[in-house]
């Protein structure tokens, strides 16, 4: 017997709850190894070590005579008011369907205007471009343009209700084919905006999500033709986008 | 308890999910000292073992209607109390707390004295084993267990639960002998 089969016998033993003291090829191997002695030795002493551990003049019973009653009455017990946590949770849910569905539809928009908009410009032609401006509001960055609380008094004139407001004189036709994407992605990145804010101050993480998003919008915003979000120019007339697409079909 | 004094755990446990508070308190009074020496073990610490015990029962009472009649109770009860006691050594390990030690009557008889003593090395030795080989091997050694009632508590193979064992097993010797627990042992005469 090697000092591997002696392991293995002696494994073997206690796992029959055996004694290897009494085991005589662990025995004859012990005589010979003294690594496998001390082994031996080792499992007598961790046996009964377990075995003092489990007297009862050691081990005492809990010995609060409640114990049972305590359980019982802990399982009677109505739970507990829910902890902000979960509102927490729900509202993160909440932010980041919005903002994915926000994302969605910017991301369609985008492809959108590309196929449309990117044949006009690839012409070349010299007929004038259709204008679709926007109000001083489209000069905040980002979100700030549709989160009320955040826009200026000035810039909040031209925002009312959440409203994105585009100012033009009509709206160009190339660009009539996406008038819904354009109504939901400005009746959905008000809410969506609102909604990250709350999420934001409960999860600080949800941070670069927000910033992500904010720039798809800039890009988008700056790409639109005619959008020039800088021109001070006063603008001519001002209309909230249902008004400008329905002037402009009819 | 039936009438041969047997324990009769199922229809128990039908009083305990119909609400019956008598029946409740019969069986956190039956496998109390079970749990308790689990979680003792584990935790190495009393007023630990008992919260952990506690929290074991009012979970166990809460999820009785879970439990499938078709399986043995007491792995599952011990499922519980060994996840419950993996919960508080993790809560544990983020706090300070002073090194475990065994809870000694004393007694002035030399024997007792050196069992105790012994009783403390092992307990203090169980403490440094990795907490899966640690359950498995009380659960083993100290409740009885076999290996596939092990199994079916730690939702493992069988051969892990072995593994496990004999791990600790090793582990535990190991420790012991760095102690100085282990008594020299001479080599027998006739061999050089």
């Amino acid at each position: 017997m090697n000092c591997s089969d002696f392991e293995d016998r002696l494994n073997d033993v206690l796992d029959e709850r055996g004694h290897p003291q009494a085991d005589p090829l662990l025995a004859e191997h012990a005589d010979e190894c003294d690594d496998c002695r001390t082994r031996l030795a080792g499992s007598r002493v961790l046996l009964r070590g377990l075995a003092k551990l489990s007297t009862p003049s050691l081990f005492l019973p809990i010995q609060s005579r409640d114990f049972a009653q305590r359980v019982v009455a802990q399982v009677h017990q109505p739970p507990l008011a829910t902890a902000p946590r979960p509102a927490a949770r729900f509202w993160l849910a909440c932010g980041v369907l919005l903002s994915s569905a926000a994302a969605a539809l910017l991301a369609i928009s985008i492809v959108w205007y590309a196929r449309r908009g990117g044949e006009g410009l690839a012409r070349g032609t010299n007929e004038p471009r259709p204008e679709l401006q926007t109000g001083p509001a489209r000069r905040l960055r980002g979100f700030a343009a549709a989160l009320p609380g955040k826009v200026p008094a000035k810039a909040s004139n031209f925002a009312a209700g959440g409203d994105l407001l585009i100012e033009a004189p009509r709206l160009p036709d190339h660009l009539r084919g996406y008038r819904g994407a354009i109504d939901q992605l400005a009746i959905a990145l008000p809410q969506t905006a609102r909604q990250l804010d709350q999420v934001e101050q409960l999860a600080p993480g949800f941070r670069p999500l927000r910033l992500s998003l904010e720039v798809v919008w800039d890009t988008l915003c700056r790409t639109i033709p005619g959008a020039h979000g800088d021109d001070p120019t006063p603008p001519k007339q001002r209309t909230s986008l249902h008004t400008l697409v329905d002037s402009s079909i009819a | 308890m039936s009438e041969n004094g047997q324990f009769d755990l199922k229809p128990l446990i039908g009083r305990c999910l119909a609400g019956d508070q008598a029946a409740m308190l019969c069986l956190v009074e039956h496998y109390r000292g079970q749990v308790f020496g689990l979680c003792y073990r584990m935790l190495g610490q009393r007023q630990d073992a008992e919260d952990a015990a506690q929290e074991t029962f009012v979970r166990v009472l809460k999820n009785l209607h879970r439990w499938d009649p078709t399986r043995q109770f007491e792995p599952w009860l011990l499922a519980i109390a060994g996840n419950r006691c993996r919960t508080a050594i993790s809560l544990r390990k983020r706090r300070p707390v002073a090194e475990p030690a065994v809870e000694w009557v004393a007694d002035d008889a030399p024997d007792e004295r050196a069992a105790a003593h012994l009783a403390e090395e092992v307990n203090l030795a169980l403490s440094g084993v990795r907490e899966e080989y640690r359950q498995a091997f009380v659960l083993f050694h100290d409740q009885e267990l076999s290996y596939a009632e092990i199994a079916t508590a730690m939702e493992v193979p069988l051969g892990t639960v072995k593994t496990w064992v004999h791990r600790a097993r090793r582990e535990l010797i190991e420790a012991l002998r760095i102690r100085g627990a282990i008594p020299e042992e001479r080599q027998p005469v006739g061999n050089t």
